[in-house]
């Protein structure tokens, strides 16, 4: 992340918190936003990764959502959980998200159910066997962030996740 | 805020939904330029002392950016013979995420003329109430018009066999449509044009050769012979008795048969059907097939 978008970040949160002092009980704010990643391969032949400011995006473009949860309150918040649907015109990049002391769940069902990934579907196949097999990435509708621990006052977790712009 | 459970669950329902458009529609062409996509989080947790709290992310958007895409279709082939027109078909497409432009641009191998129509009723067929391929957006090249995402143009492309055109000759036409959003993008389909035609040569010969003095009797003998890939019909050879030499009479042969010099039965005569000149009805001669003449006569 460069500075100037670190900036971008700090002045979403910045907002974000002015917006929602009218929220009385709510003490925990999450502030997202969101990058292109560019994939290179540099001379060595590794793949380098960054990102930048994106405000518009093309078909295949990998953008990265980051979400920062913060808790302003006085009181730690407990069992904290933070879902984000799979935008609209996406497709998740499977098994892409990830946030330091979260666990991380995904949902093929519109937000009803969490399962770790990979989600499984059964399947019947040709031959009348059923089989639990992977679904496809389009299948994922949504990534839930389960905080392991409570999240005391003035603390702040990131989370993240990629999709790809169809 | 205190009972936030309606409110997940109409946001769930709205997702839902949208999750639904999403997967649903076939996005062939990707998602339509400047759709927004939106995204927005939703945390829930406690307090001690065990009260629920729902919150809500800002909600960010990016749009989505048109992108260009053109296809043309499919390649023809055909044989043909020269003097003629052919037209081919092809289907131009936007392929593209958002309204383009698509110019149409030929190139044929053998410089042939190739004229470009808006196939009107689709048909795959040229008819004369076929407009010609016009330019709508000034840029001096004819074009499909505005196309939306996903949009088809049916052209015709005509080419033209010039008169003459040897057999075996084969052109390529190249049918290229351009994207006037991002000039960069293009895709081409060919017309490949095989021309099926006769194509006489004839070698002449003679004997004895070098200079000769006066008296002297020359043997001429031509070899026609069908280099093309196409049977000739109705072939007639007719050669001139050179000036300053006579015919020597009765020395007409046409492929080892002796002819007269009359116009009458045979394939050959002198002085008849051509005033001073030897004429020959070969008539049809097929693909690689020759027929040799022979005359004799002497230098005045």
């Amino acid at each position: 992340m460069s500075w100037k978008t670190s900036a971008l970040g700090l002045l979403t949160l910045a907002l974000i918190t002015a917006g929602a002092t009218a929220n009385e009980a709510g003490k925990l704010r999450v502030g997202m936003q969101v990058e292109r990643e560019i994939t290179k391969r540099n001379d060595a032949g590794q793949v380098e990764r960054r990102t930048e400011p994106v405000a518009a995006a093309s078909r295949g473009d990998v953008l990265v959502y980051t979400l920062q949860i913060a808790n302003d309150g006085g009181d730690p918040a407990l069992a904290a959980r933070v879902e984000d649907p799979v935008p609209a015109g996406t497709v998740l990049i499977p098994d892409s998200a990830g946030g330091t002391g979260t666990r991380i769940t995904y949902s093929i069902d519109g937000g009803k159910t969490f399962v770790v990934y990979p989600a499984l579907r059964r399947v019947v196949g040709e031959d009348g066997v059923a089989r639990e097999l992977p679904v496809p990435a389009e299948d994922y509708t949504h990534v839930r962030w389960t905080l392991t621990e409570a999240l005391d006052p003035g603390q702040v977790r990131t989370a993240y996740f990629k999709v790809r712009v169809e | 805020m205190r009972s936030p459970f309606p409110r997940i669950a109409v946001l769930l329902a709205v997702l839902a939904v949208a999750v639904a458009a999403s997967s649903g529609t076939a996005w062939a062409l990707g998602t339509p330029a400047g759709t927004p996509i939106n995204n927005q989080a939703t945390v829930t947790y406690n307090d001690p002392l065990g009260n629920s709290f729902t919150a809500l992310s800002n909600v960010v958007t990016t749009l989505v950016s048109q992108v260009a895409s053109v296809d043309v279709a499919p390649d023809n082939a055909t044989t043909t013979t020269p003097s003629t027109t052919v037209t081919y078909s092809h289907t131009v497409a936007n392929l593209g995420n958002g309204p383009d432009t698509i110019d149409i641009t030929t190139a044929s191998s053998q410089g042939w003329t190739v004229d470009l129509y808006f196939d009107l009723n689709g048909d795959g067929l040229y008819q004369v109430t076929d407009p010609v391929l016009g330019d709508t957006d000034g840029d001096l090249t004819p074009d499909t018009g505005v196309l939306a995402a996903n949009g088809t143009y049916a052209i015709l492309a005509r080419v033209t066999v010039p008169a003459g055109t040897v057999g075996g000759t084969v052109d390529v036409t190249t049918v290229t449509g351009t994207s006037t959003f991002n000039v960069g993008v293009s895709e081409s389909a060919t017309d490949t044009t095989s021309i099926q035609a006769p194509n006489l040569t004839a070698a002449k010969s003679v004997a004895p050769i070098g200079d000769q003095p006066p008296g002297t009797t020359l043997t001429y003998t031509v070899v026609v012979t069908n280099t093309g890939n196409a049977a000739a019909s109705s072939v007639v050879l007719t050669d001139s008795i050179p000036g300053f030499t006579t015919y020597v009479a009765g020395t007409l042969v046409y492929n080892g048969t002796p002819q007269s010099d009359a116009a009458d039965g045979d394939e050959g005569d002198v002085n008849d059907s051509n005033p001073n000149a030897v004429t020959v009805n070969v008539g049809a001669l097929a693909v690689a097939a020759s027929v040799t003449i022979e005359f004799q006569v002497t230098i005045d």
